[in-house]
């Protein structure tokens, strides 16, 4: 008995400890982002932390400077971090230690080609600072030309690679000249031995020479000194006469050149008007007012604590920062950045991404494993991500007071998140192992590709005018991505029966519950793709005054439908079984490809948006790969025919001669 | 013993299928054979008709295929379009519901579903004849009743003269689109013909080096995917009615981006020929008081923008504003912000004036089409639900 007892405990430990480790690595995987957000731990025990609160206008969106930061790095060089340094450490470096931040790899070459022939050496990492790119500078600049040359449309992938790496470079320039008006100018400094004019102490202080924000307030100064140089002969000037003249001349060269160019960190009400600055921008609106305006002279205090390493006074200054642009009257208010700061630390779809995988894993160890635990520890990992992917989803409409799904992006992570459900759904009603494999794989598919789009910058755009309506935006969009969920959910169901087909023709009892599967996830798909599309047509009726209009947009859901309905009304006359109807979904899956992002890349309509170049291979490359695996999968099927015929043919030879 | 009572419509099913057309026929009409056959038919014209509008523009793509019974392929071979496939899928749709079939539960929903289809074709065919559109420009301060379809143009004849000495004043309005090549117009009571040489969608127009008023020739210019863009002309001429050789008499041009009408006398008749845009009266007057455009702050990119418009009708004096999403409806007619242009201070709005009578079709029919789905799949899940748990308790 004591045995028995042992022998029990022992199995249930055995089946237990799967879904123990299931359990700790979903809990670990939503540590992990707050550990990798967190400061970099190896450089300096000094934290720029607290600058990721400050808040910055871009693109119409004001957003904490935590987010600009990780978008501008993932633009430059398509990651997230730069060696151990996190998005924020790396801007605070190009902001007020340029010289230092030029030495960051932050230029992603992805053509080892361009390197070459920019004479770079090719690194590994596919990474370079801009020192090293500024040595190429007169040869990017020349390809640059001449790429600007070809139209948009044909230009090749060196041609893209040199207009994206120039644009990159001029973008970094500004980023990194943009607390330039704070930087100490040599050429601002006069030697106080030459000096037969009373001359103030910040340009002749030996061991800072004065900035350009410095030698504004010495505006009068330098006025009544030009008055009286005015008044003698150019035989005349003294040494420190010629060096007033030199920096005054400076000082209206460097004036005409200023612009407002990002970034835009200072807001200002002007006429009951709202502007918003960067320093430069500041400094050449307002001239020397700019130097006493409080965020200005809090982000004066804010460089000088960064370069000395000094954290109170940085955390000082950046709190009297933020006070002082908070106290502008904005209308609506700056809102509080903290959620979206924590929207950032989760990376909530990045690791419901890194889950699927291992429930993915998982899921297909279960089709070959008996063991019950396996395909219980896929499902608590999926569970796990959904959960993660719902607390992304559920964030980004609290910061951006938006219904789920207003742009491409968001479009792939919410059908990852309804690829989940539908995959849970079949798990419940035990459809296996296709429940499994769709939440994990299809789920980790769709969010590694919303992943790529992110990578094109800030995800959280503002909505166009036609965009602004909360009611048909939610109904519309949700309606229609679950079409889509379904439909792409059918046919990836599809792919498992066809293979199943292929590899296991015996298992009646799989073959018929995938088949079920199939038909009921693409009637699912059908009925969201109906009332989205109708609902569609009412937003049109109400915004343009037409119900249809047969944009491309609209004829692709309407052709969605109508295969749809072509192949369940087939199905009623008998004419295909399971292997019909899979390829039906495939097709249908994608026919929802070509309509969500094919749409875009016709360049015509009312709903072209969203176009990239992504979006053009990612479609290639997947109608190539639907006619691959069903090319593959009609030669399998033949040949089992053909091997099933010869078989015969062989038993009733046998039968022949044994008769 | 309850007799059973045959309906008079499967009385009439009956009859049709023994004399009007063979049983195997009927069969076949309604057949679901039909149905996919259409439907890929379908399935082809709007990948076709989509893919033709990247190089020919949204509207000639609704004229060649979605708008019209049949596309011609190389001009030549003749292929079903959206109207014939539609009317083909309707007659089916018809012949299907004339099938005697048990109404059960099961069946119920694919049956309103189909309802609603048939509600959606029909309504959609018969809403096309009424629905008329236009849109209107207007600055702040100004006002119309009367709006214009830059998509449908009108040749317009006006006729002044006297005969048999009593004066007469007449216009006559031509539909543009209905108009043929080669077609002659009987200018009665005058003694002229008018006939039609050339028309043209869409054209480019030269003057005369001596009169700027005088064209002298139409050229076609490619067709632009913005029909509200198009110009169009028409090469004409005006002979006597009893001219036997109308081809000897010389060109004539009347071009929509001319100011100038095209004037020509016969005697003591005078012709004044002009193409103008179709116009729309409105039930009210709509004045523009004041447009304003919210930005996103700091970008070009519009956040929200709207007119405040004065409205003045029978009965009806008040403000009321206009933006996208938000539209006013009045009777038949629905008003929609449309666009913008100018800039701050300066603004016009443009706006697109719809008159639909039966505007509420669709919704009724894609109601119909949802709730038919809506219960044909909760009926199927929940047989299939019920099978899987007798199987899994088998």
């Amino acid at each position: 008995m004591h045995d028995d007892r042992r022998i029990t405990l022992s199995l249930s430990l055995r089946r237990a400890l799967p879904v123990l480790a299931c359990v700790v690595t979903a809990i670990s995987g939503c540590l992990f982002p707050l550990y990798s957000a967190a400061p970099s731990r190896t450089s300096s025990p000094f934290s720029v932390e607290s600058l990721g609160f400050v808040m910055i206008l871009e693109n119409g969106r004001k957003k904490p400077l935590d987010t600009y930061a990780r978008n501008k790095l993932l633009q430059f060089s398509g990651k997230r971090r730069i060696g151990k340094a996190t998005a924020l450490e790396w801007l605070s470096r190009l902001f007020f230690d340029p010289m230092r931040g030029d030495f960051d790899k932050v230029f992603l070459i992805n053509n080892p080609d361009v390197a070459h022939t920019l004479g770079i050496a090719p690194q590994r990492s596919r990474r370079y600072s801009y020192a090293a790119l500024s040595r190429a500078a007169e040869a990017i600049d020349r390809y640059y030309h001449s790429a600007g040359k070809t139209p948009a449309g044909q230009q090749s992938s060196f041609e893209k690679e040199i207009i994206r790496i120039y644009a990159n470079l001029i973008e970094y320039r500004t980023l990194a000249s943009a607390f330039g008006c704070m930087e100490p100018d040599d050429d601002f400094h006069i030697a106080a031995a030459d000096s037969t004019v009373g001359l103030p102490d910040a340009v002749t202080d030996p061991q800072r020479a004065p900035s350009f924000l410095d030698m504004l307030r010495l505006n009068r100064f330098l006025a009544e000194n030009m008055t009286r140089i005015h008044q003698l002969h150019p035989d005349s000037l003294s040494a420190t006469d010629k060096a007033i003249v030199r920096i005054t001349k400076k000082m209206y060269r460097v004036s005409d050149a200023i612009e407002n160019s990002p970034p835009h960190l200072i807001p200002v009400v002007e006429q009951g008007k709202e502007r918003w600055m960067s320093p430069w921008g500041l400094v050449g609106a307002h001239r020397s007012a700019a130097a006493g305006n409080p965020a200005m002279q809090a982000m004066v205090k804010i460089r000088i604590a960064y370069l000395r390493g000094d954290q109170s006074l940085f955390n000082d200054a950046v709190a009297s920062f933020d006070n002082a642009v908070r106290s502008v009257r904005l209308t609506p208010p700056l809102p509080d950045p903290s959620l979206e700061l924590l929207y950032n630390k989760i990376n909530a779809f990045f690791i419901a991404k890194i889950l699927l995988g291992f429930a993915a894993l998982l899921a297909l160890i279960a089709l070959f494993s008996t063991c019950r635990a396996v395909p219980k520890a896929s499902i608590v990992i999926i569970a796990a991500a959904w959960l993660l992917c719902s607390v992304g989803i559920l964030l980004r409409m609290l910061i951006m007071h938006h219904p789920p799904i207003t742009n491409l992006y968001e479009t792939f992570i919410f059908v990852a998140w309804s690829m989940m459900i539908i995959g849970m759904v079949l798990e419940v009603m035990r459809i296996r192992p296709i429940g499994l494999l769709t939440a994990s794989l299809a789920g980790f598919i769709f969010l590694h590709i919303a992943g790529r789009y992110a990578a094109d910058g800030d995800t959280m755009g503002m909505l166009a005018a036609i965009l602004n309506s909360g009611f048909w935006l939610t109904t519309h969009i949700i309606t229609i991505s679950l079409g889509y969920a379904g439909c792409m959910g059918a046919g990836f169901i599809g792919h498992v029966y066809l293979t199943q087909r292929l590899l296991f023709p015996q298992k009646t009892d799989l073959l018929r519950s995938a088949s079920r599967a199939v038909y009921g996830v693409f009637a699912f798909g059908l009925l969201f793709a109906v009332i989205g599309t109708v609902t569609g047509g009412m937003w049109a009726d109400q915004a343009w005054g037409r119900f249809w209009g047969w944009d491309p947009k609209e004829n692709g859901a309407l052709l969605i439908i109508l295969w749809g309905l072509i192949v369940f009304h087939y199905r009623r006359t008998g004419g295909i079984d399971g292997i019909g109807l899979s390829i039906g979904a495939i097709v249908a899956a994608v026919l929802v490809m070509c309509t969500w992002i094919g749409v875009n890349l016709l360049g015509t309509g009312l709903h072209s948006y969203g176009f990239t170049a992504l979006g053009a291979k990612m479609l290639l490359g997947y109608a190539g790969f639907e006619v691959l695996f069903l090319a593959v999968f009609g030669a399998g099927l033949w040949m089992c025919k053909r091997r099933g015929a010869g078989k015969t043919e062989a038993r009733k030879a046998r039968r022949r001669s044994t008769g | 013993m309850r007799r059973y009572v045959e309906s008079p419509v499967n009385v009439l099913v009956k009859s049709m299928e023994k004399k009007l057309m063979p049983r195997r026929f009927f069969s076949w009409l309604s057949s679901l054979q039909v149905t996919v056959s259409a439907l890929f038919c379908l399935a082809v014209l709007v990948v076709w008709g989509t893919l033709y509008q990247v190089d020919h523009g949204i509207y000639a793509a609704q004229e060649h295929f979605f708008r019209a019974w049949f596309v011609w392929i190389g001009g030549v071979l003749p292929f079903p379009a959206v109207k014939s496939v539609v009317a083909v899928l309707s007659v089916n749709l018809l012949a299907a519901a004339f099938r005697r079939r048990p109404v059960t539960i099961r069946t119920m929903g694919i049956i309103i579903l189909h309802i609603g289809v048939a509600v959606l074709i029909g309504g959609s065919a018969i809403a096309s004849r009424f629905v008329r559109e236009s849109a209107v420009t207007l600055a702040e301060g100004q006002g119309t009743d009367t709006t214009y379809d830059f998509k449908s143009w009108q040749l317009v004849v006006a006729l002044n003269g006297n005969s048999g000495g009593e004066p007469y004043s007449a216009i006559r309005r031509y539909d543009l689109k209905r108009l043929r090549e080669g077609r002659r117009i009987n200018l009665a009571p005058t003694m002229t013909t008018l006939t039609l040489r050339h028309i043209y969608r869409n054209c480019g127009a030269t003057v005369s080096p001596h009169d700027s008023q005088t064209i002298i020739s139409l050229k076609p210019v490619n067709t632009t995917s913005d029909e509200e863009r198009r110009v169009p002309g028409v090469v004409f001429s005006i002979d006597a009615r009893d001219d036997e050789q109308p081809e000897h008499s010389p060109d004539r041009f009347v071009w929509a981006g001319s100011p100038y009408p095209v004037l020509f006398a016969y005697g003591s008749d005078t012709i004044i020929l002009s193409l103008q845009p179709s116009a729309l009266p409105l039930p009210l007057r709509i004045t523009l008081t004041r447009f304003t455009v919210d930005w996103h702050p700091g970008t070009s990119k519009a956040k929200s923008f709207r007119s405040r418009l004065r409205i003045l009708g029978k009965n009806i004096d008040r403000e009321i504003v206009i933006e996208m999403n938000r539209p006013f409806r009045y009777r038949s007619f629905t008003f929609y912000q449309m666009g913008y242009g100018g800039g701050e201070g300066h603004y016009s709005s443009t706006l697109a004036i719809v008159k639909n009578p039966l505007r509420y079709l669709p919704y009724v029919a894609s109601l119909i089409i949802v709730i038919g789905l809506f219960f044909h799949f909760i009926v199927k899940m929940w047989y299939e639900i019920s099978s899987l748990r007798r199987n899994r308790r088998a």
